[in-house]
């Protein structure tokens, strides 16, 4: 069982999310915007889901948003978590409307659905930077 | 009238850890016992439908092969779910494709040490931040439910032990011991809000059915089980991610697979729902209609679902009591107990039963059984 990873890191170089994990690597939450319809993409896609267009561009989001709902881990379920439990996951509804997984940084004081809460960059390894986000007090 | 397609076979290897046989042996060996229930030949057999395992077994061409058939119709199913396989089963049938499928799964993913710990959809963008294990979806959608409606850990611990309480009617589930809702709640969370329990236990085993038209019931001793109707939809556009969590898509199958079979979610004797977590069994309670939209804790307080009951629910035990398979013994409790075959946990002249399944968050699928084609 040597061979599985110690953490669970996500590929820089994938083209889809590249623009992405740059993106927060400059500590910028951004998504794909349709260049035809201005639709976002979230998850990043070849196309756009609304209009089919096949262009996009990068867009800054604003970093805030409620929590749409948590768990909390307590055992680890992947190798790659065994130094992370216990943590809790988030979907997060951002202000723009997509939702995105993440996990809770800070204080577990307040967690509950539709408390506001913001991203917080963290750099998790070499070039890997992860939008974490905490509870906005 | 509304059956076209009716079980006559079932088949299901001992549950649990099968060290030493593949995911296809357990399949053959399900293969035969549904071939001697179904009184025939394998030669009798015109049409194969194979479920594709975890672990890439499964294939059509290779059970085939390893059963010395070559039927007019073959197909495999790359996903889980019974449902499906056997849909396409009965759409093959309906199409003159063929007259008598034989349908299977197999699988040794326990004892192959298969991890499930695996990432859940969009991996990349979801993983990193430890959503790994399809208790982490669950977990998510159960405290929504919690959030919106006030459902109670202890409401919700009621499906876990009412499927223990079946399966103590059982002697082919795994997980037999007495199980009481406090000593549910007593267990540590795996994921918050979920519990061991409430979570499926990986196992391996084999399942198979026959299905043959309507008008060649009669070859067949056993009671044939006929499918009154059947219904699916799908999320695709939602690409397994949160918003399929709540598993919204599966409404549009109650109403679809009720009206095709002409009966109503009251007329339901023995309802199967396919359990990969206790959420799933949460929320089809409430999109087919057995309860009210957020009413199913309290529903389940009341314990309609537990033996005794005037919803029987998962009689087998249920895969989180029973064995992991995909849902297969789920259909074959199904027709086990419409043809009166249960002893101790026979649901009184049970007459119609249905199956409900999802795949991930990506599709839904129904079926409805009954004695009277």
């Amino acid at each position: 069982m040597t061979d599985l990873p110690v953490q669970l890191l996500p590929s820089l170089s994938e083209p889809l999310n590249a623009g992405f994990w740059a993106a927060c690597r400059q500590r910028r939450l951004e998504a794909q915007e349709c260049a035809e319809c201005g639709a976002i993409r979230w998850p990043p896609a070849r196309l756009c889901p609304s209009c089919l267009g096949a262009t996009t561009r990068m867009r800054a989001l604003s970093g805030g948003g409620t929590i749409w709902s948590h768990a909390r881990y307590e055992r680890a379920l992947h190798p790659g978590v065994v130094a992370a439990v216990p943590y809790v996951v988030l979907v997060v509804a951002l202000d723009e409307g997509p939702l995105m997984v993440s996990r809770l940084t800070g204080d577990e004081a307040g967690l509950e659905i539709g408390a506001p809460a913001r991203v917080v960059f963290t750099d998790v390894a070499p070039g890997v930077t992860l939008p974490l986000f905490e509870l906005v007090h | 009238m509304r059956a076209r397609t009716a079980v006559v076979g079932i088949g299901a290897t001992s549950q649990g850890e099968h060290a030493g046989l593949s995911g296809d042996d357990l399949a053959i060996e399900a293969v035969k016992l549904a071939l001697s229930d179904a009184a025939i030949d394998k030669l009798d057999i015109d049409g194969l439908i194979t479920c594709r395992s975890n672990s890439g077994q499964g294939v059509d061409t290779k059970i085939g092969e390893l059963l010395g058939i070559s039927p007019s119709y073959s197909a495999t199913l790359d996903y889980g779910t019974c449902n499906f396989s056997l849909h396409l089963a009965a759409m093959a049938i309906a199409a003159g494709m063929a007259e008598t499928v034989l349908l299977c799964y197999g699988t040794n993913q326990r004892s192959e040490r298969r991890s499930f710990g695996v990432p859940v959809a969009a991996g990349d963008l979801t993983a990193p931040f430890g959503l790994v294990h399809v208790a982490g979806p669950a977990a998510l959608a159960l405290t929504r439910h919690q959030h919106l409606y006030g459902t109670t850990e202890a409401q919700f611990a009621h499906i876990a032990v009412g499927q223990r309480a079946w399966a103590q009617l059982n002697p082919q589930a795994i997980f037999r011991d007495p199980l009481s809702i406090e000593e549910h709640q007593a267990m540590p969370y795996l994921v918050r809000p979920l519990r061991r329990p409430d979570v499926t236990m990986i196992s391996d085993g084999g399942a198979a059915i026959v299905l043959t038209a309507s008008d060649r019931v009669d070859a067949h001793p056993k009671p044939a089980i006929s499918i009154l109707g059947m219904a699916q939809n799908t999320a695709l556009a939602l690409g397994g991610g949160p918003l399929g969590y709540e598993r919204d898509m599966v409404r549009a199958v109650g109403e679809r697979v009720f009206e095709r079979a002409g009966v109503t979610a009251r007329e339901i004797d023995a309802l199967y729902i396919q359990d990969p977590t206790a959420v799933w069994v949460l929320q089809m309670l409430e999109h087919y209609g057995f309860c009210g939209p957020g009413e199913a804790g309290p529903f389940l307080a009341e314990r309609h679902t537990f033996p005794g009951g005037d919803l029987p629910l998962n009689t087998n035990g249920g895969q989180l009591s029973e064995a992991y398979m995909w849902g297969w013994l789920h259909v074959v409790e199904a027709v086990r107990q419409l043809r009166g075959e249960c002893g101790p946990r026979q649901v009184h002249a049970a007459r119609v039963a249905m199956y409900c399944s999802s795949m991930t968050f990506m599709k839904a699928a129904a079926t409805i059984f009954g004695t009277d084609a």
